[in-house]
């Protein structure tokens, strides 16, 4: 059992990560640093109920998410459960594979990922509905397990990793966009071009 | 282990979230499947991609001490 008086020393080097993570949800710095406080007090005021020696950054995270869910979702006005279409297996990957050389115009295949800007790259996640955006970036920028990420959304296991295959496939959807919109590769190549 | 059954698990395998024995089938394809071992190379790089393009950094100057300043209300109560 965990002692309220430590919690300050033990949770307040997690607020960057957790931060990140809230913008990531809220899309919104003000209301980032609001579901930060929350999370924060109510971290505080259950912190007896947390297993010492679990994992203290995935527990506040599922805080953070109920918080969320139940202060935030509803003013956002954003669908709860939205699907993504199966983009296919290694969707970027084959699109590049599908090009002759000469229609790369900047790079080689290989240097494509190099030319994306962290922002794009954070535009193409954020683009994706929140429950695929979230898993993905737990998985990624969080590392968390898949076990965690189940316990921090609240789903079984089955669905978080449905949601990690059908959002990074939609993830390279929107990136070969992008590649295509900079003209890093060219436009109408590919199957869906005749 | 074909090139189907592989595409179907390269996340899991990727996020080291596999049985050894299936992890030891998946080496076992890519060791004579160039395509699979290029594609999931290319797959790796997007995870890393992912993740350095979502390091935040630091927090906003005083949220730290805006929640501080909260704990301690919330310890007085």
């Amino acid at each position: 059992m965990a002692s309220r008086d430590n919690f300050a020393t033990d949770a307040m080097p997690l607020m960057s990560a957790l931060y990140g993570a809230a913008l990531n949800l809220t899309r919104n710095p003000s209301d980032a640093e609001d579901l930060i406080q929350e999370t924060f007090l109510k971290g505080f005021r259950s912190y007896e109920s947390f297993q010492e020696g679990t994992n203290l950054k995935a527990w506040l995270y599922r805080i953070m998410m109920n918080t969320f869910i139940n202060n935030y979702r509803a003013k956002q006005r954003r669908p709860q459960e939205v699907d993504l279409d199966d983009a296919g297996d290694f969707y970027l990957y084959r699109k590049l594979g599908e090009m002759s050389a000469n229609q790369i115009v900047s790079s080689a295949e290989d240097e494509l990922l190099n030319n994306f800007a962290d922002a794009e790259v954070k535009e193409a996640l954020e683009s994706l509905p929140e429950t695929f955006r979230l898993a993905v970036y737990l998985a990624d920028v969080e590392g968390f397990s898949y076990k965690e990420i189940a316990d921090i959304m609240d789903v079984p296991l089955g669905t978080v990793m449905s949601r990690l295959h059908r959002g990074r496939k939609a993830l390279q959807e929107k990136l070969w966009d992008f590649a295509v919109e900079r003209g890093l590769v060219a436009a109408g190549t590919g199957p869906e071009a005749d | 282990m074909d090139c189907e059954k592989f595409a179907a698990v390269v996340y899991e395998y990727l996020d080291s979230e596999i049985a050894y024995e299936v992890k030891i089938e998946i080496h076992e394809h890519l060791s004579r499947c160039p395509g699979c071992d290029s594609a999931v190379e290319f797959e790796r790089r997007m995870k890393v991609l992912i993740a350095k393009a979502c390091q935040c950094g630091d927090c906003p100057e005083g949220l730290e001490e805006r929640v501080l300043r909260a704990l301690q209300e919330a310890s007085e109560a």
